[in-house]
């Protein structure tokens, strides 16, 4: 429990809205009205009144704010929902266990030893490597940084392999999936290059665990990153149980992108399949970073340099013909 | 696609990783065993419920309106493999046993259904279309979309969380909800503000008691009763089941009402009652305060907690037993010929509460709230017979809303509903008016007349002529008026006058009763 006092100047300072950081802050002050023990209702109240600035803030904004201050706290006043969660397919952390005495002791050597693909080229040559194996030479990419969302970064595999034989630098990101060029939607109803609503080719899901998947985990101890011998151990056991992964990507950090091969028919099809069936019912109880979900997620591109990290994005393993339709 | 799916489930099943429902078997798993690691299991997905010791589950039906149904064994049977793999212990050729893959036998279905572990399932009272206000311990709690154990358990279907709104603008918001309508008396006004939100108190649990049915009484058809209950139903984003009455009376109205019940929606309407209403069930569900026993067609006898129902009934002039009117808020709204009703950008003000749910919604909320704050105080009204429920909305009507005492003028509308001959009075009043012969020495003769030609049904037995007509007049008149010359009905004042009359026929002077009507004010 902290003081109110804390609490009241964090709301007497509430920066303006319109640019001013009132987003960020409406969080900071609802977790510190939450361990102060107020109702979430005296908070959503309290802010109301002391918002100001150029921007209209909605009651939603707020009580968005309000619910994942207490979710977060675990003090579980404002019961947005005990959402209906989907029913696993199966018990996670025995599969989990499973996969990963599959595994067995393996590193990235066994992966790399396993991979249908002699990786025997140096690292800056992955991009060139990897566009050329797992795409057709006029499928769409987006390669660019994080923000990029301009036409600029989607361009034809072919194109991308062209300018990075020339010797341009590899951009960090990738979608994996091919996109259409043409903008489209994003779910704020904003234009963009590489929304969900762009994408062309529904092939790929990537798959990547942010944290150590809860089954694992002592629920005394707090939540920690899995380590990358875990994570190796597990991709080769998924190898093992022949999970159509096309490409495992190391992200030149702490983890290790998979490229699942789905094939999904359409838009509609990945909604229902990939989100709905395969995210909800069995990665995510796995431990997959349920974000990974959207079709036009990003992952690692392979070949760029990390310097604040003074490593490689590499192609850990890799099979064009995982689920026998990556290439046509 | 499949590929992925598939290589996932089967690394499950190599992985040993696929759920195991084990089935009772002569093999060492009994049916209590079998029953408790099902329940157990299928228990955190809040997908099937235990409602009165019934596994329930919600079904969506054809119009998209969710509903509570019992699960049938034969159901039970598919919906078992959604949670698990079924598996059940045999003997191997060796002797020993072995665990093999099998389906649920009926007889397994009906026997794990009816096994007492059934309680390990979450229990349910019912369902709701938009969130809740609780009281929890004495604390207010939103329950949003999903599942809530408080309370007996909660199922809440849908919705948007609505906005924290001052009270001022909150009783301003409600206030628009009445006002369009012409009430009887404003004492029939508050009864609507409290209709309104009654059903957010007894959802919420602010009240644990006994609520009264909602009756919609008007003077003339189109005078907007239904209408009224519908901006409550739009309100709470509730589809009403709506009941009609059957030509076979109301045991089959009954049984309508047992099945609505089950669906586990809470609000039953039933719509233009015409003459005598009389159910004991609907008696005995509203005064229950706690579990009634329902029993639909083969589906068995469900308990259900009778308090998370609430009742609308519309009439152009009900008339009930003396229970089911002590048991009723008689709400009376006039016609108001030539009226416009407002508009507003989304078109009446239904559509425009359709619209603005949430910010309805977050005006009895608000109310709630106020009266939670107060801490939850009431009147000493003692007017009818559910006291809780009328001395906590009293408080509210009064402190909150500031508007007239609940229960002004109610007592007359309930004597009215509950007295046939009242009732027939206050038929023949109206029609009167509309004959324009208020004023006039009406005669039984020509009260069977105009009776006649406004389809007014006399109550009580008689035989079907001119004679027997106006002696059942007279019978009536006299239970309506008793030894008083004068009856007040509905703001109509019936007088019966003595006029003594020459008679040709037996050729002397006879004492002939005669009928005034007229308005009370006049």
């Amino acid at each position: 429990m902290i003081s109110p006092d804390r609490y009241d100047a964090a709301l007497r300072e509430m920066p303006e809205s319109g640019g001013g950081g009132c987003h960020v802050a409406l969080l900071s002050v609802a977790n510190l009205g939450a361990l102060a023990g107020l109702s979430p209702e005296q908070i959503s109240r309290d802010l109301r009144v002391h918002i100001h600035g150029k921007r209209h803030v909605s009651d939603r904004e707020i009580r968005d704010a309000v619910s994942k201050a207490f979710r977060d706290f675990k003090r579980g006043a404002l019961l947005t929902s005990s959402e209906s969660h989907p029913h696993p397919a199966f018990c996670a952390e025995r599969l989990l266990r499973g996969v990963l005495a599959a595994g067995d002791d393996a590193d990235e050597a066994d992966l790399w030893e396993c991979s249908p693909i002699r990786l025997d080229w140096p690292p800056d040559q992955d991009a060139v490597r990897l566009l050329k194996l797992l795409y057709l030479a006029e499928d769409r990419l987006f390669i660019g940084a994080r923000h990029d969302a301009g036409a600029v970064h989607i361009r034809s595999a072919a194109d991308w392999c062209k300018r990075f034989e020339a010797g341009a630098p590899v951009p960090e990101h990738v979608i994996p999936n091919p996109l259409t060029g043409n903008s489209g939607e994003t779910k704020d109803g904003k234009l963009s290059f590489r929304a969900d609503s762009c994408v062309a080719c529904f092939r790929f899901a990537v798959l990547e665990f942010d944290q150590t998947p809860e089954p694992l985990c002592d629920p005394r101890q707090p939540v920690t990153a899995w380590p990358r011998e875990a994570q190796c151990q597990f991709w080769a056991g998924a190898l093992t149980f022949k999970w159509p992964i096309a490409a495992l990507i190391d992200s030149g950090g702490k983890s290790i992108h998979a490229w699942l091969v789905v094939n999904a028919a359409d838009a509609a099809d990945w909604t229902t399949q990939v989100e709905g069936e395969l995210f909800a019912r069995m990665l995510v109880p796995l431990g997959v970073d349920r974000a990974c979900k959207n079709e036009a997620r990003l992952s690692r591109m392979p070949g760029h340099f990390r310097i604040e990290k003074s490593r490689w994005q590499r192609v850990l393993y890799l099979n064009p013909n995982a689920g026998n339709e990556v290439k046509p | 696609m499949n590929a992925a799916i598939d290589a996932v489930t089967s690394t499950a099943e190599a992985t040993g990783a696929s759920e195991i429902l084990i089935l009772p078997s002569n093999c060492g798993v009994t049916i209590t065993v079998s029953a408790e690691q099902v329940f157990s299991q299928i228990a955190p997905f809040h997908e099937i419920f235990r409602r009165g010791g019934v596994a329930m589950r919600l079904v969506e039906l054809e119009q998209g309106k969710l509903t509570l149904d019992v699960v049938k064994p034969e159901a039970f049977r598919s919906l078992l493999e959604k949670f698990g793999k079924l598996m059940v212990w045999r003997v191997d050729e060796a002797g020993g046993r072995k665990l093999v893959p099998t389906l649920c036998p009926e007889q397994t279905a009906t026997a794990l259904l009816a096994c007492e572990k059934i309680e390990l399932l979450p229990p349910v009272r019912g369902i709701v279309a938009s969130p809740v206000l609780a009281n929890v311990n004495g604390t207010p709690q939103v329950f949003g979309k999903g599942y809530h154990p408080e309370n007996g358990g909660l199922l809440v279907t849908g919705g948007t969380m609505p906005p924290d709104l001052p009270i001022d603008e909150a009783v301003t918001a409600l206030r628009l909800l009445v006002d369009d309508f012409d009430f009887k008396t404003p004492g029939d006004r508050s009864r609507a503000l409290a209709s309104i939100i009654t059903p957010g108190l007894c959802s919420g649990r602010w009240i644990a008691d006994s609520v009264p049915a909602d009756v919609a009484e008007a003077d003339q058809s189109q005078s907007g009763k239904t209408y009224r209950q519908k901006i409550i139903f739009a309100l709470y984003a509730e589809e009403p089941r709506r009941i009609a009455i059957k030509d076979g009376g109301v045991g089959g109205t009954d049984e309508s009402v047992s099945q609505a019940m089950l669906s586990g929606s809470p609000f039953i309407q039933i719509d233009n009652v015409r003459g005598k209403f009389d159910s004991q069930f609907i008696e005995m569900t509203m005064t229950a305060g706690g579990m009634v026993g329902v029993r639909v067609p083969y589906k068995g006898e469900v308990q259900i907690d009778a308090r998370h129902f609430h009742f609308f009934l519309t009439s152009n002039g009900v008339e009930t037993t003396r229970d089911l009117s002590n048991r009723s808020s008689i709400i009376r709204i006039r016609k108001r010929p030539g009226f416009a009703f407002r508009a507003f950008p989304e078109g009446d003000l239904l559509a425009h509460v359709h619209a603005l749910q949430p910010y309805f919604l977050g005006a009895v909320f608000a109310v709630i709230r106020a009266w939670g704050v107060a801490g939850c105080p009431r009147t000493n009204e003692t007017r009818h017979d559910f006291r809780l429920w009328a001395g906590a909305l009293d408080w509210i009507v009064q402190n909150i809303l500031r508007e007239a005492p609940l229960l002004d003028g109610h007592a007359e509308a309930q004597e009215r509903v509950s007295n046939p001959a009242l009732t027939w009075l206050r038929f023949v009043a109206l029609a009167v008016g509309d004959e324009q012969r208020m004023g006039q020495e009406l005669s039984a003769s020509a009260i069977a007349e105009i009776c006649a030609e406004h389809e007014i049904d006399l109550p009580g037995k008689h035989q079907d002529d001119d004679e027997s007509r106006r002696k059942q007049i007279g019978v009536l008149m006299k239970r309506a008026l008793g030894n008083d010359a004068v009856a007040r009905v509905d703001g109509y004042k019936i007088e019966r006058r003595e006029v003594e009359k020459y008679s040709e026929a037996e050729s002397r002077y006879r004492t002939v009763k005669t009928y005034v009507v007229s308005l009370e004010t006049a």
